[in-house]
């Protein structure tokens, strides 16, 4: 009889002591976030790939998008920058804007998202805005801005309208993103937060840490896409957050930050960094992001996505597409139910996915 | 002596013209990596080159931002991450 209570009493120190460690082991997660996986999509669908070629040699873009039947595409190391090609002839209908620092040169453009009778270039170099009319674009050789706009503040890799003001990349540490006034581009407030969770970060580690894409579907809602943790959040256009979602697979991004002399700077952890959310796009109703899930350090990541998921502009995750031809950029084409994508496996070439 | 001016000149017009051709036709029309580089750096007011070699490596997908000091001031290096 003994025997067997102190037997009990083992068994209870043991139990205890597992939840004891259980309850005090560090679990990494994000406040107020949904968790999702795979099988929360409504359906996986698998989508077959149409390369598209065309008369002229596709060299190495970095931006795509789609204006009703002309493509543009950003190629960063040509004499000319922007390159319009017709989607139903295959033809190279434009070459334009020179690498320059001249008054219509640019350095580092980026494809803003537009409608489709003006084409919004983003130039990361200067903080400008360089806004064209479409079709007076591609009939001239050195077309000129309807409208050149200077942000008020330095502005990194991104910006975008959202409703009447312009939102643009930051890269500082209280909020993601500053607010300009799209009339005169003057800065009118910084917005959107850091994710709260319980890994602590340096500054730097930080700001590296939530590397991040961002889009807004032109009426009410916008979201953040993030490019080394798989989160996705969604905010009205007065900064509010809406729905916060975490998956697939459920990931972090660590960061360690070191100095240099006057530099500071931070280096992914090698074990564990992995590749997220790329090329957000407002597909109308849904937000469309490719997904790439893989280990940088793997000595078979390509750096190519090989998902793209829908999700409601209320955050909830609906189709899952898998591609037989994985991209490194997309371009959503909603209204006629396309997606345009850059490849660069085995060459550069441009991919056409109906969906 | 004038028949031979002339044939000189003409010669020279033509070796004048094809060198220039052969010009024009090794103009690349892409930009080197490091000619993209160096007005990027330079267009970033600070910092070289070398640095976006040094602190980040190539990945079209994203943008290294190195910073000095307080972190006001630094470089983008296009097309390039972290490393």
């Amino acid at each position: 009889m003994e025997l067997i209570n102190q037997m009990k009493k083992n068994y209870i120190f043991v139990i205890c002591l597992f939840l004891l460690s259980v309850s005090c082991s560090k679990v990494e997660r994000y406040d107020a976030a949904e968790l999702f996986d795979f099988d929360t999509f409504v359906k996986i669908e698998e989508l077959k790939g149409r390369i598209l070629e065309f008369d002229s040699m596709i060299m190495r873009p970095n931006g795509i998008r789609v204006y009703d039947s002309l493509l543009v595409l950003i190629e960063p190391r040509s004499e000319k920058l922007v390159h319009v090609f017709n989607l139903n002839t295959r033809k190279k209908i434009a070459s334009a804007l020179s690498f320059g620092q001249g008054p219509d040169d640019m350095l580092q453009p980026k494809l803003m998202t537009n409608d489709s009778h003006t084409f919004q270039l983003f130039d990361r170099s200067s903080s400008r805005i360089f806004e064209y009319n479409m079709a007076a674009f591609v009939e001239s050789q050195n077309p000129k801005p309807m409208r050149r706009l200077k942000l008020s503040v330095p502005v990194f890799i991104s910006a975008e309208q959202v409703g009447d003001c312009i939102w643009g990349y930051s890269h500082q540490v209280e909020h993601q993103l500053y607010a300009f006034d799209s009339g005169d581009g003057k800065k009118t407030g910084e917005i959107i937060g850091y994710p709260n969770n319980n890994i602590s970060y340096t500054d730097t580690e930080k700001l590296d840490a939530y590397y991040m894409n961002f889009t807004s579907n032109g009426m009410n809602k916008f979201a953040i896409c993030y490019c080394m943790t798989d989160l996705i959040e969604f905010y009205d256009f007065n900064g509010n957050l809406h729905k916060r979602i975490y998956g697939p697979e459920q990931f972090f991004a660590h960061f360690k930050e070191y100095h240099d002399g006057e530099i500071i700077s931070s280096s992914p952890d090698k074990e564990t960094t992995r590749d997220a959310y790329f090329s957000p796009c407002n597909a109308g109703d849904c937000l469309m992001v490719m997904y790439d899930g893989g280990y940088v350090n793997d000595p078979d990541h390509t750096g190519l996505c090989s998902w793209i998921f829908s999700f409601s502009w209320n955050g909830v995750p609906n189709i899952a597409y898998k591609l037989d031809n994985p991209l490194l950029f997309m371009t959503v084409d909603s209204q006629h139910r396309k997606i345009y994508g850059i490849s660069n496996a085995p060459e550069y070439h441009i991919v056409e996915y109906s969906f | 002596m004038k028949k031979n001016i002339l044939k000189a000149t003409i010669v020279a017009a033509f070796a004048l013209i094809a060198g220039m051709n052969v010009y024009n036709a090794q103009k690349s029309d892409v930009m080197s990596e490091l000619a993209l580089a160096n007005v990027e750096a330079l267009a970033s007011g600070e910092g070289s080159i070398s640095d976006c070699e040094t602190y980040c490596k190539s990945d079209s997908r994203y943008d290294c931002i190195i910073s000095w000091g307080d972190g006001i001031e630094g470089i983008t290096c296009t097309d390039h991450r972290k490393k």
